[in-house]
């Protein structure tokens, strides 16, 4: 352990796995309870488009990816809430025109390409110190996002009409969501890599909602959760020389399913 | 003796796309009513329902609450003063939130945003819980519910709101004859106690025509009929709202519809 924090880009590594594994995780507690799956998995892969897109024409990757994620909130956002609309085909639709669009980008960069690579299986140990109080500044947004609207986020879960026809403006507080998993796939996209960055949002989440019945504790287990599964990925990439990205997301996996194993609620729901 | 004039839905059109849902329906709610609205599936009760709080966006006519024209402006500030209470869905058993905390849910939208709930609404939550008799399951997880019990979590969610209306949408429909009854008996007592106009969509021809005091009868998006809810028991109305044959016989000093 001692070589490993001996390095300066380790360090930085090592805090960057923390925010940014503890932002998603959070932001995974508003994917898995108000069902935003599909428009979440949406918005991360249009971030990793835009970002390939925008390394291809010259821009800054993070430009890119920003610009993608947000332009996809605006975009599955309203889709999402037309009456009888298929959400799901339409996802499925957008989701295959965004990855087309950057395996396309990604064939056209000229040279070796790692950067690109690297946008797309994510590299914890490149994070400039830039890159750390972006994540730094997206962690304090959302913190003040949920401590401020928290009492709105409870209503909403599971009871979205009952909350709208109280007179909580949930359409504004759902897109303010959208914006924020936005702001988190695009400054995350570096260090975990457009594929993966969905599992570290979804997973610490639905590992959380299987330890608690309390929304507070689920923010707090979601995070915690999310900061561990990326230390320890980062931690064995280190020493086994795997790719980052994809051993963060297989931690978050192990946590998960030991999660389900011995879940306290699994022995409510039997006693019920 | 008729209550004052609490909501107004004139000539109202709803569209969706370029289908007419509702077409030019016209209503009047006093305070103290207790309506009863029927009709088949796809006629546009929902449809209805949402007009008075705003739910439901209509492309020409007017609806008025309380002498405001309900419109997106003014929506949210007259959802405040209607529950709306929904038809039963499944929760996932491992939602985390407790009746309770769903109940106190229903004052949020009056105590506004960045405002804690303080004592007075903890105090409505419970008192709404007791009033559903659901006092001893409080902090139970919503997940943990049987259906008729998360049904009444609605309607004690909605108490806590402290409506002057109460719309009610199929509040019994998928629960079994028991959860039904209870819900209904629920809702008369909670209607006395706490001095509610209703507002009910339902399939339930008995439950409702013996319960509501006003019946209205939609039938693709145009209101066939309205008047008082004796009156609404009658073959030749029914068998033409419905397309089926409906006969009306008398059991225990009352009316039910048999088909």
């Amino acid at each position: 352990m001692e070589s490993f924090f001996q390095y300066e880009f380790l360090r930085r590594a090592l805090l960057m796995a923390v925010v940014g594994g503890s932002v998603c995780g959070c932001m995974g507690v508003f994917v898995v309870l108000w069902r935003m799956s599909l428009v979440g998995m949406c918005i991360s892969h249009a971030a990793f488009a835009g970002a390939l897109i925008g390394l291809w024409l010259g821009f800054p990757p993070l430009a890119g990816g920003l610009a993608a994620s947000l332009g996809a909130a605006s975009l599955v956002g309203p889709l999402a809430e037309r009456p009888g609309f298929s959400l799901d085909t339409a996802i499925g639709v957008i989701f295959s025109l965004v990855m087309s669009l950057a395996m396309m980008a990604l064939g056209m960069l000229p040279g070796a390409r790692t950067e690109g690579l690297s946008l797309i299986w994510g590299n914890l140990l490149i994070v400039t110190v830039v890159d750390l109080w972006l994540m730094g500044a997206v962690a304090l947004l959302l913190a003040v996002f949920i401590f401020f609207l928290f009492k709105e986020i409870q209503a909403i879960i599971g009871q979205r009409q009952a909350a709208l026809a109280s007179g909580i403006p949930v359409r504004a507080i759902y897109y303010a969501s959208l914006v924020m998993m936005g702001l988190t796939v695009a400054f995350s996209l570096k260090a975990i890599g457009g594929l993966l960055i969905f599992s570290l949002i979804v997973t610490p989440a639905a590992t959380a909602l299987q330890v608690t019945y309390r929304l507070s504790r689920m923010f707090v287990l979601s995070a915690v959760f999310g900061a561990a599964a990326a230390v320890l990925g980062l931690w064995l990439s280190f020493y086994f020389a795997l790719p980052t990205g994809a051993a963060i997301v297989l931690v978050a996996t192990i946590m998960l399913a030991l999660s389900m194993i011995f879940s306290p609620k699994k022995k409510l729901a039997l006693s019920d | 003796m008729a209550g004052r004039i609490l909501a107004e839905i004139r000539d109202a059109t709803v569209c969706f796309n370029r289908r007419r849902v509702l077409d030019a329906v016209t209503l009047t709610v006093s305070t103290g009513d207790f309506w009863a609205l029927l009709g088949p599936n796809g006629a546009g009760k929902s449809t209805f329902l949402g007009l008075f709080n705003g739910l439901t966006s209509y492309a020409a006519g007017r609806v008025e609450y309380r002498g405001t024209v309900v419109t997106p402006k003014t929506a949210s500030r007259v959802r405040r003063k209607i529950a709306h209470v929904f038809q039963s869905t499944d929760v996932d058993p491992k939602m985390p939130m407790t009746a309770f905390e769903a109940v106190l849910a229903g004052t949020y939208g009056k105590l506004g945003l960045f405002r804690v709930p303080g004592a007075r609404e903890k105090k409505l939550a419970m008192e709404a819980l007791a009033a559903v008799g659901l006092s001893t399951l409080a902090q139970r997880p919503i997940g943990h519910l049987s259906g008729g019990e998360r049904q009444r979590m609605a309607l004690a969610r909605a108490l806590a709101q402290e409506p002057e209306l109460l719309l009610l949408d199929e509040p019994t429909a998928s629960l079994d004859w028991q959860a039904q009854r209870e819900i209904l008996n629920t809702i008369e007592t909670l209607r006395r106690q706490y001095d509610l106009t209703v507002f009910m969509v339902t399939h339930d021809l008995n439950a409702a025509l013996s319960l509501a005091e006003k019946a209205a009868m939609l039938k693709q998006g145009t209101l066939l009929w309205s008047g008082p809810a004796e009156a609404a028991m009658n073959p030749e109305l029914l068998s033409a709202l419905y397309d089926v044959p409906v006969s009306i016989a008398a059991c225990e000093k009352r009316k039910v519809a048999l088909f």
